[in-house]
């Protein structure tokens, strides 16, 4: 079996590749110094690490605030998707198919661009610097996955259980809540944790539409990365990995949970 | 292609699907493979064709063990239940897959799978998008195709069950005709008794992934193994016979008659024993 | 009006919303590009601001180094996107740690990616001290620039790291069902595994893998933080510079930026058109209906 061989071989270079720059990382996070051309640091110490998490850099503020922010999204984003796929897929809504040619619109038009456009509309709306704001332009890169993840699941699903609970006497929406909604869950769990991650790691429209004033993990570790302070950074970059990591898997656990059952 | 199969083991997610099985076939025979679903019967196809690897026991074909010899290189082709048709071929170059994996030139393989095509009543198809024909000429096509790999033994897969009826009957003439014309070791899979019976030279019986028996229609009909055989055939039995002037008499001397409401011809009387006579 | 009808009207409300604000922004780059700014005076409908954009050669440059990277790194992620996803399914690793390791990239942003190359590529990174240690190089002014570089290699790599795995996570799903039955089928025909690969596999899952390539197109084509953290000081690619021009305080020079915005949309909607197009070639060639 050479073959295999190979392709094993290739899945775990991918594998290092993938895994290598997080262990440096990891590594810097704790460095004291590390000189040129050592290959590992010379000293070591924590007292970057206890700065940033237990000193006055309002990390937690800005964990926090990034954490409601992403949630806030990953909600928004999943309901709207799945309103959506229950109009598209379920009442075969006139115009489907221009409906879900309209949905990838937000993934042909660059993020930037979208960012900047709409200043001058979230400027007269009174929504510009607002949490609110970047809430908004979140959820536009946000919702072309969602609306993906929900129509494809819904479609799935389809609507004959919810017929057969309406036989026996089930009001639509009691119908839906009952029998379709938890079939839906997987599909709802991971169309969330999409949108939370985009949300989580947008970088540019929160720039624009939060000018400075809403402080997310991704803006506050921008000026360290420009600057060079690759111990700074560093841990920026591992607190950020780490806590979405830590949602990612929350998610999936309970998907894998309810699959089972 | 003689065929033989000594303690067969099957395991799939740690499933054991098959269970010692153990079977025999000769050169040029049709055997029927019969039995309850989820008894493992597509999987031994699977097995024979090396798209499922063995836990313990040999495969061999014509004494030669193939355990290890990779699905490409047995030549033991089956024609899958789902057809699989590659839609971004036509259906002359569906059925001229096999050649073009061998080195054929296009020339050659083209008028090949036009005389396959021909074989399976198909003349003229071979420019048609797979998606543009219909589910028994799809049916067909994979035969052909099947055929021009010319393979050492021939694996159906429940082959007519997504076929309307009187279709399915089309099929089964069709396969009995090309099994004559090309003698090839064939094993069907099917769960339809009457389909199995009528159409295979000796029909093995499966049950939680073993044979439980093999022999001709006659003997696992007449003369079953076991209870679970006897069970699976016992409720239904088919006498042919003639009907003339509205009754039946049955041609294998046994003396049964019955009135039927049917034109004169040839026919096959189905019994269904209800319930048990013995006492 | 009946039930049936009102629910589905309200059930996509909130979508069209969310759409709406997308035409509004391309509508403001569009109406500003072209010079109408009421708030400051500006009343004209021109496109001179798209003829003097396009005549300056930092422009030009800007819009050639974007493109190079886009275009790039899309088809570099395609190809070992398609690789990986083709090796998890074929060792049967399609879930599991594996397929989870190769997710990760997908979580991580883009500034974290830029972390990550820094630390590895830069000429006092970890490759760079690796060359010093096995004798390859005696000074980090001997290592290759890869970041900061007019080439923009590190960019290029970057995005290569960050999208190869989500081209192969797009792409699973459909590999992995086209393999497990027509590819087997090919096999069982007398078909190597490569073979089956290349004449099946490959060319059934080709809609998704061009799917993503244009969702990574457009993507690095647009992108901002990459080339911010990792590119040249000059050219700087086209989101970049334009958004120096946007944040310039005085106002006659926004449409100047509108109409680099203009730009930049018009070659991302070009790049969808032409995958629309191809995408329509490729299924009819694929056999009809297809595509579900």
């Amino acid at each position: 079996m050479r073959n295999s061989r190979i392709l094993s071989f290739i899945l775990i270079l991918t594998a290092i590749i993938i895994i290598l720059p997080a262990l440096v990382i990891l590594l810097w996070t704790v460095t004291g110094r590390w000189p040129w051309p050592g290959l590992l640091p010379e000293s070591y110490t924590l007292r970057t690490v206890e700065e940033l998490l237990f000193g006055s850099s309002g990390l937690w503020k800005i964990l926090k605030s990034s954490v409601i922010l992403a949630t806030a999204v990953a909600v928004l984003g999943t309901v709207i998707a799945l309103m959506t796929a229950r109009a598209t897929e379920i009442y075969r809504i006139r115009g489907r198919k221009l409906i879900s040619s309209a949905s990838i619109l937000p993934l042909i038009v660059p993020g930037t661009v979208f960012a900047m456009g709409i200043q001058v509309t979230l400027i007269r709306i009174h929504l510009n610097d607002t949490i609110t704001g970047v809430i908004i332009v979140h959820l536009v890169a946000a919702l072309p996955y969602c609306i993906t993840i929900m129509m494809d699941m819904t479609a799935a699903v389809g609507s004959s259980l919810e017929e057969q609970a309406a036989v026996l006497g089930a009001k639509p929406l009691r119908g839906f809540l009952d029998v379709t909604l938890p079939q839906l869950l997987p599909g709802i769990l991971s169309s969330a944790s999409m949108a939370y991650i985009i949300s989580y790691s947008q970088y540019f429209t929160t720039l624009m539409a939060g000018g400075g004033k809403v402080k997310t993990l991704a803006l506050v570790m921008f000026p360290y990365i420009q600057s060079g302070d690759r111990a700074l950074a560093s841990i920026y970059a591992a607190v950020f990995v780490g806590s979405a990591l830590i949602v990612f898997f929350v998610f999936e656990a309970i998907i894998h949970r309810i699959v089972r059952s | 292609m003689k065929l033989e199969i000594k303690d067969l083991n099957v395991e799939l997610n740690k499933n054991r699907i098959l269970n010692g099985l153990s079977l025999a076939v000769r050169e040029g025979e049709f055997v029927s493979l019969l039995g309850p679903s989820g008894c493992g019967k597509s999987t031994l196809l699977k097995t024979i064709a090396g798209l499922i690897p063995v836990s313990s026991g040999t495969i061999s074909l014509d004494g030669e063990i193939i355990n290890d010899v990779p699905a490409y290189k047995r030549n033991t082709v089956i024609v899958f239940q789902e057809m699989r048709l590659f839609p971004n071929m036509t259906v002359a170059e569906n059925v001229a897959y096999p050649l073009k994996i061998k080195g054929l030139d296009k020339g050659t393989r083209l008028k090949r799978a036009e005389e396959l095509l021909g074989f399976v009543r198909l003349e003229g198809y071979g420019d048609r998008k797979i998606s543009r024909i219909s589910g028994g000429q799809q049916q067909r096509v994979a035969l052909a195709r099947a055929l021009a790999a010319e393979p050492r033994i021939i694996l159906l897969d429940e082959p007519f069950s997504s076929l309307d009826e009187n279709l399915r009957e089309d099929m089964r003439q069709l396969v009995r005709d090309l099994h004559k014309r090309f003698h090839m070791t064939t094993i069907m899979v099917t769960h339809d008794r009457q389909e199995a019976l009528s159409m295979a030279d000796r029909v093995a019986v499966m049950f939680d992934g073993h044979i439980a028996q093999i022999g001709t229609p006659d003997e696992v009909m007449g003369n079953p193994s076991d209870e679970r055989v006897a069970e699976y055939f016992g409720s239904n039995a088919y006498v042919k016979g003639i009907v003339r002037n509205g009754v039946f008499t049955a041609s294998d001397g046994s003396g049964l008659t019955c009135r039927i409401d049917r034109p004169d011809g040839e026919y096959d009387l189905m019994l269904n024993v209800i319930g048990n006579v013995k006492e | 009006m009946r039930r049936d009808k009102i629910v589905p009207v309200l059930l996509i409300l909130p979508f069209l919303l969310v759409t709406t604000l997308v035409l509004i922004a391309i509508i403001n780059i569009l109406v500003q590009s072209l010079g109408y700014m009421p708030v400051f005076n500006l009343y004209d409908v021109t496109l001179r601001y798209y003829a003097e954009t396009l005549r300056r050669p930092e422009v030009l440059q800007s819009i050639g180094v974007s493109l190079r990277v886009s275009i790039i790194s899309s088809l570099a992620a395609a190809v070992c996107g398609t690789v990986i996803c083709a090796a998890l399914i074929k060792t049967g690793r399609t879930k599991g740690g594996m397929l989870y390791t190769v997710r990760l990239p997908i979580l991580v942003p883009h500034t974290v990616v830029a972390v990550f190359t820094v630390a590895l590529l830069s000429q006092t990174g970890l490759f760079a001290r690796l060359a010093y240690a096995l004798g390859i190089i005696v000074d980090y002014t001997e290592f290759p620039g890869i970041l900061y570089g007019t080439g923009y290699a590190g960019v290029i790599i970057a995005y290569v790291w960050k999208e190869s795995p989500f081209i192969a996570y797009f792409t699973i799903a459909l590999m992995a069902s086209v393999s497990s039955t027509l590819g087997e089928a090919a096999e069982n025909l007398g078909a190597s595994p490569l073979k089956s690969f290349i004449n099946i596999t490959l060319p059934l899952s080709l809609p998704a893998i061009a799917r993503g390539l244009l969702i990574v197109f457009i993507f690095s084509f647009g992108g901002y933080e990459l080339p911010m953290l990792l590119g040249a000081t000059l050219p700087k690619a086209l989101p970049v510079y334009t958004y120096i021009e946007f944040i310039k305080p005085e106002f006659k020079l926004r449409p100047y930026a509108m109409a680099m915005n203009g730009v930049t949309l018009l070659i991302s909607l070009a790049m969808a058109v032409i995958y629309a197009i191809a995408m329509n070639r490729l299924l009819k060639k694929l056999g009809g209906d297809y595509e579900k």
